[in-house]
């Protein structure tokens, strides 16, 4: 297969991931995320991660933007992808509460990219004579890619299957109501014909456009849909990097010489030998079993995933909840009975409250840390929690069971049986008030 | 064909990167326009906003009548300020500090209602007008009693005090403290040692001397917080709904809605520092943590923050005239419950800290049963500060859980631009 969409791929990932880590220094969000806080979520697992001091963090940034850019232009290219993929992961796995599926996203291409010879062609690898280059690839290096971006949109889309979206069209009749001052088309967004249609084509053009992607006859037009959904989802809500980065992502679609055209350059003569070896089919194989696994393993859990959240990371549900909360951790000395009632606010930065508040396994971490902090301070405690939630703008209700010592709780990838069962209730639509233009 | 996609690809990048480099580079104005063009008098209101509250609902009229509720509380912080600052004057030459007293508790829960909603000037500048006003609960007792001696000692007022060290704070305790000794530790500093042997009428004199110098620059900057909300000036009433300060009315919505959280600081610093249920107090309780300590203006404190939030909620300090406040907005979007039950929070929680404002917390905390005050609820509420605290509590969950989620609000501090 031709390299050359390959390649294109490679500067555009570089760019985007330079940028992206560029971002979090310009924004102020390095010092905000990394070096403020007091205390760190962890991922299950990956407990032993540490944060390093403000140096090391800033230094790991650096190195991994340095190595991003490196990377678009095929400089030293197994060593920067290496460290890139290893840079970004590990500022991922410092605080769970900075998760977000496109950057989880980010670090498994950050991963493929060390098996796939994308400076192979059009890099200073080549130009500097360090590798030999090369116009065709075996054709599993552009499919892995292209199965993994189909991942995501398809399990984008049936993560919307549900009666929040498609029947109430919630969240996004949360978010369309305070979107009323968009110039032109704002008072439009209010309206409940267009957020469930909003939902409807959101929920048929994640489940679907990879499959348009992957048809040529319909490639171009699937493309320029893909251009405008994520226009309008970035210019409505705050998703960052992922619009850019799907409408990047969505090119592994196209032909595989499609850069060809605009560089005007032929690839040389076909390789005879691209045969594929039975390590590399197996490693694809368990590769691509895992990335399908991963979105369904809720179903080993009896909760609603969209409350209790066991399932969710890892999943692709990008949007399907608007979640918010309030928690109060209830503390009682062991030995003298005495009381505290105490706010995350006490331990944690604003951002990671927010994030903490409405997922079960976050609220456990901050308990045991609590009880750790009693403990370093002569005090056995117990820590029970009493979070209210509310899901999709129903009223709160208890997440959790206030009754259960969260300290006496082993975290575990079982069921969680003080996760109290979600909301029945349907949730209720912002109404078509008139709510005033600037 | 390929090139027209190309390009038609390059305009979502263009147009979406519009703005990524100059959003939140200023955390400080959380999520607003860093350039902010003038507004004030120059610029015409629109027809509707002369009488804001009549007519149908809309969130222009109803931020700009929020913006005028709060522009009033300014006008009267300037002028208790002024008044502050004129008393002391007067305490310091007649050696009678009652009527400066009076006047200080009159200012400072003045203060108390701008605190409880400090959107705007207050925060600008890395809120810099908010901490030199009132630094509690970072005020340096120490540090106070320093530029007592040092202003003793050279007749020269320091234009180089730290924010911690003056403000409406260090008046309290420059007023209030009866023990005339030092905050600070002698062997760190010995030049208090010789300070503290002086005459108690001395000392008095040159506490009140400092506190009338603070005064001063109290009312110096608390002109300055007025002359931004002044109608005739900064007009910051119309700043944020007429697009020269915020993006958006949902940008100005979000950081005016934000500040209203300070109700944690009341809940968490306020209240629960002192009934022992912070983290920070290990004792039994901690009366020693409490606001406004040597004033005993700790519950009245409460209250008015309480009332301000409740102001700001309704658009009108009274709840039953007819003005747009958040409660409106709530129903016109079809979400009474969410509406009747803050409302009915928020009464709770002000009826209750009424219901205390003239008792004194130290008094109360000294007779306090700390584990009669764990059992308490808001049900059963058998020590009344802490079913206030549990009112407070409750008020929490209802903007933390269910305002956020219904007006799509976001705190300006988090990572905005990237949330999938």
């Amino acid at each position: 297969m031709d390299i050359a969409s390959l390649v294109a791929y490679r500067v555009l990932f570089g760019a985007l991931m330079a940028w992206g880590l560029f971002r979090f220094w310009w924004n102020g969000w390095l010092e905000r995320s990394f070096i403020e806080p007091t205390f760190f979520f962890r991922y299950w697992g990956f407990e032993w991660v540490t944060v390093p001091g403000p140096v090391g963090v800033y230094a790991v940034f650096a190195l991994g933007t340095i190595a991003a850019l490196m990377v678009a232009f095929g400089l030293f290219y197994r060593a920067s992808a290496l460290v890139v993929f290893l840079s970004f992961t590990y500022i991922e796995l410092m605080d769970q509460s900075n998760y977000l599926n496109h950057y989880y996203l980010l670090s498994i291409l950050s991963f493929l990219n060390l098996f796939l010879p994308l400076n192979r062609k059009w890099s200073l690898d080549v130009a500097l004579g360090f590798v030999k280059e090369a116009d065709y690839v075996p054709a599993w290096c552009l499919n892995l890619l292209r199965f993994q971006v189909a991942c995501v949109y398809f399990f984008a889309g049936i993560g919307k299957i549900g009666t929040d979206w498609l029947l109430h069209a919630q969240p996004l009749n949360l978010w369309m109501m305070s979107q009323v001052d968009v110039p032109v088309i704002g008072p439009w967004l209010a309206q409940s014909a267009v957020q469930y249609m909003m939902a409807w084509s959101g929920f048929l053009f994640d489940t679907f456009i990879w499959i348009f992607l992957l048809v040529p006859t319909t490639r171009a037009a699937a493309y320029g849909v893909v251009l405008v959904f994520h226009f309008f989802t970035g210019v409505f809500f705050p998703i960052g990097l992922f619009p850019y980065i799907m409408i990047s992502c969505a090119t592994v679609f196209f032909s595989p010489s499609w850069p060809r055209r605009f560089l005007r350059s032929a690839p040389a003569a076909r390789l005879s030998n691209l045969s594929v070896k039975p390590l590399t089919v197996a490693a694809i194989g368990i590769f691509a079993l895992v990335q399908l696994a991963l979105p369904f393993r809720h179903f080993l859990y009896p909760s609603d995933l969209l409350w209790s959240e066991e399932g969710m990371r890892f999943s692709w549900r990008v949007m399907v909840r608007e979640k918010n909360g309030q928690v109060t951790f209830k503390v009682t000395d062991r030995d003298s009975g005495k009381r505290w009632e105490i706010s995350p606010g006490q331990y944690l930065a604003q951002h990671q409250e927010l994030e903490m508040s409405g997922q079960p396994d976050m609220i456990w971490q901050l308990a045991k840390h609590i009880e750790k902090d009693f403990l370093n301070r002569g005090r056995k405690v117990a820590v029970r929690a009493e979070a209210w939630v509310s899901l999709n703008g129903r009223p709160a209700t208890l997440l959790l069971d206030p009754e259960v010592d969260l300290t006496q709780v082993e975290d575990s990838l079982a069921p969680k049986n003080w996760i109290l069962p979600g909301p029945r209730s349907a949730p209720t639509s912002l109404s078509q008030a008139k709510l005033g233009n600037p | 064909m390929k090139l027209t996609l190309a390009l038609l690809a390059l305009v979502p990048f263009t147009l979406l990167s519009c703005g990524e480099f100059s959003n939140n580079a200023e955390p400080d104005f959380g999520g607003v326009k860093r350039e902010v063009k003038p507004s004030g008098p120059g610029t015409p209101l629109p027809p509707e906003l002369l009488n804001p509250n009549e007519g149908p609902f809309s969130r222009e009229k109803m931020l700009y009548n929020i913006g005028l509720v709060l522009t009033q509380a300014n006008k009267d912080f300037y002028l208790q300020a002024q008044l502050l600052s004129s008393e002391l004057s007067s305490a310091c030459e007649s050696g009678n500090f009652t009527d400066a007293k009076d006047q200080f508790r009159k200012t400072m829960l003045s203060f108390e209602t701008l605190a409880a909603a400090p959107v705007g000037p207050l925060q600008d500048d890395g809120r810099f007008l908010l901490d030199y006003l009132y630094a509690w609960p970072f005020t340096n007792y120490c540090g106070v009693d320093r530029e007592v001696i040092r202003l003793a000692d050279t007749k020269q007022p320091n234009p180089k005090v730290l924010y911690n060290s003056k403000g409406l704070s260090a008046v309290e305790y420059l007023l209030f403290e009866q023990n005339l000794g030092s905050a600070c530790n002698p062997r760190a500093y010995p030049e208090t040692v010789a300070w503290t042997q002086k005459s108690p009428a001395q000392k008095s004199k040159e506490r009140c001397a400092l506190a009338a110098e603070f005064a001063l620059d109290i009312e110096e900057k608390a002109g300055k917080l007025w002359n931004k909300w002044n109608p005739a000036e900064g007009h910051f009433a119309k700043a944020l709904v007429d697009g020269s300060r915020y993006d958006s009315l949902q940008m100005a919505l979000n950081d005016l809605t934000d500040h209203l959280f300070r109700i944690e600081l009341v809940k968490d610093h306020k209240l629960g520092r002192a009934l022992g249920l912070h983290k920070d107090c290990l004792e039994e309780k901690c009366p020693d943590q409490a606001e406004l300590k040597f004033a005993d203006l700790s519950l009245s404190a409460i209250e008015r923050n309480l009332k301000a939030l409740e102001t700001v909620y309704h658009g009108s300090v009274n709840p039953e005239v007819k003005a747009f406040g958040l409660d409106d907005y709530l129903r016109n979007l079809g979400r009474s419950d969410v509406a009747d039950r803050l409302s009915s929070a928020l009464a709770g929680a002000h009826r209750a800290a009424a219901a205390l404002k003239d008792e004194s917390y130290q008094q109360i905390l000294a007779q306090m049963d700390a584990s009669q005050c764990a059992q308490t609820t808001r049900e059963n509420r058998t020590v009344p500060v802490c079913a206030l605290f549990q009112d407070v509590r409750q008020i929490s969950i209802l903007m933390k859980a269910e305002l956020l989620s219904v007006l799509d609000l976001r705190p300006p501090k988090t990572i905005e631009g990237d949330n999938d």
